[in-house]
């Protein structure tokens, strides 16, 4: 994979966790008795799907933790960090390294929806116990199987509407000679 | 549009510095999960609230115990899976619904999570963008990510108006009259709104490029927090008191 610009590459990371902390938090959100549904897995798999496992494991994670701490849901963002970012990652690279096809994405759509509902079920756990953690498994797995549905489309659209999307993909190479401060 | 959570006071979790705050926070939650007595966990807990109101008002300090409310009482209502051992203390026509054993599950639980929510609210609250990252980065967070970040919270307000503009312009040019397709009038205002978004990629990766972000003299710095005499001073006032507490509820 030929290396991205590093300014490119913040901008890209930047813009789509942008993206994704107004879909999670300010696209009506909807409350249910555990936390809030949202729209942020849309954005999620859009990224992971059209700007590769790096974007999709930086914008998912931080993107999600973010929302949960201006929503007022802090102590869900290290739980949502470490989901959505694994998410966003395990999308990005069964798209990057499996074969081009429908059968591919459907894969790592299951991928995701599976990693969603099984992280919140062990951070639901851990704060609140196993009973409550298991209400919320049915409400993750609607709202990441809507979060694929729409991201694919979302995907698709975005594509065909904006071409150059496709030369955006992030990437970090090896001979990387970016300094640090 | 609610950029960020600070709220401005002058009270001394407000004055106390970004990186003890954070180092605090996480002894904080290391705390909360030691076996203590349950009267700790819940003194704790009413210490949290004192503090969350003394410093952001009592609106703005009980404002994140009403966000989860619903979430306690599902807790107390599935207290009786939470633990069936003990003495019965509700029974309704034969049957058993609290027991002893749940009721104390569920007090320690239900003070833990409002604790931890009290915790990370209280260091939103009283921390500025500027200090948070600043506090990041003096933890080793590198010069681009920390970047990144503040990047990220410059662009989310920016989005969402882009999102509210898409929006309101998908709706001057609807068809009035016609019947109402929810789900297909929402799609092309996400894709619009992506695509508006994605545009100023391109610009934004030629300002970086201008300001040096790959050279060594670069034209933008971060803001540097001073040396570690006061934070490590807040931080073992912060032992001071929490070592003894720890001590004295160890079960």
């Amino acid at each position: 994979m030929k290396r991205q610009n590093p300014a490119i590459n913040i901008s890209v990371i930047a813009i789509l966790t942008a993206i994704t902390v107004v879909f999670t938090g300010f696209l009506p959100p909807i409350p249910t008795g555990h936390g809030y549904l949202n729209l942020g897995d849309v954005a999620i798999f859009f990224a992971a799907l059209t700007f590769g496992p790096y974007a999709g494991l930086i914008a998912g994670g931080l993107g999600t933790a973010l929302a949960d701490i201006i929503l007022g849901y802090a102590q869900w963002a290290p739980i949502s960090l470490i989901t959505h970012g694994l998410e966003g990652l395990l999308i990005g690279l069964i798209i990057s390294l499996g074969r081009k096809g429908n059968i591919t994405k459907f894969f790592a759509c299951i991928v995701g929806i599976i990693t969603v509902a099984a992280g919140y079920f062990a951070g639901g756990t851990i704060l609140n116990g196993a009973p409550e953690a298991l209400l919320e498994i049915v409400p993750n797995l609607i709202q990441a199987s809507v979060g694929c549905i729409l991201g694919l489309i979302v995907s698709f659209g975005v594509i065909k509407a904006y071409p150059p999307v496709k030369g955006l993909y992030v990437s970090f190479g090896k001979n990387d000679n970016t300094k640090s401060e | 549009m609610m950029e960020t959570a600070y709220i401005k006071g002058n009270s001394f979790i407000h004055k106390m510095d970004s990186r003890s705050k954070m180092i605090c926070l996480l002894f904080s939650i290391i705390l909360v999960f030691l076996p203590i007595e349950l009267i700790g966990v819940l003194s704790f807990t009413l210490f949290m609230l004192f503090l969350s109101i003394f410093c952001a008002g009592i609106r703005e300090g009980l404002r994140p115990i009403k966000l989860i409310l619903p979430v306690l009482t599902m807790m107390v209502l599935l207290s009786p899976f939470y633990g069936s051992e003990g003495n019965v203390l509700l029974q309704i026509k034969g049957v058993n619904l609290l027991y002893e054993s749940g009721a104390l599950r569920v007090a320690r639980l239900g003070s833990r999570f409002i604790c931890l929510t009290l915790l990370f609210s209280l260091l939103i609250k009283t921390t500025t963008r500027n200090d948070m990252l600043s506090g990041f980065r003096s933890f080793g967070m590198p010069f681009q990510a920390a970047l990144t970040v503040s990047l990220i919270l410059r662009f989310i307000p920016t989005t969402a108006k882009t999102m509210n503009m898409i929006n309101d312009s998908h709706i001057i040019r609807k068809i009035p009259g016609k019947k109402k397709n929810k789900f297909k009038e929402f799609i092309p205002q996400l894709i619009s709104a992506i695509v508006y978004s994605l545009r100023s990629i391109n610009p934004l990766g030629r300002t970086l490029s201008q300001r040096g972000l790959q050279l060594k003299n670069k034209r933008t710095r971060l803001h540097v927090l001073g040396n570690w005499k006061k934070p490590l001073f807040e931080i073992c006032i912060f032992l001071f008191f929490s070592v003894p507490y720890v001590l004295i509820f160890w079960r």
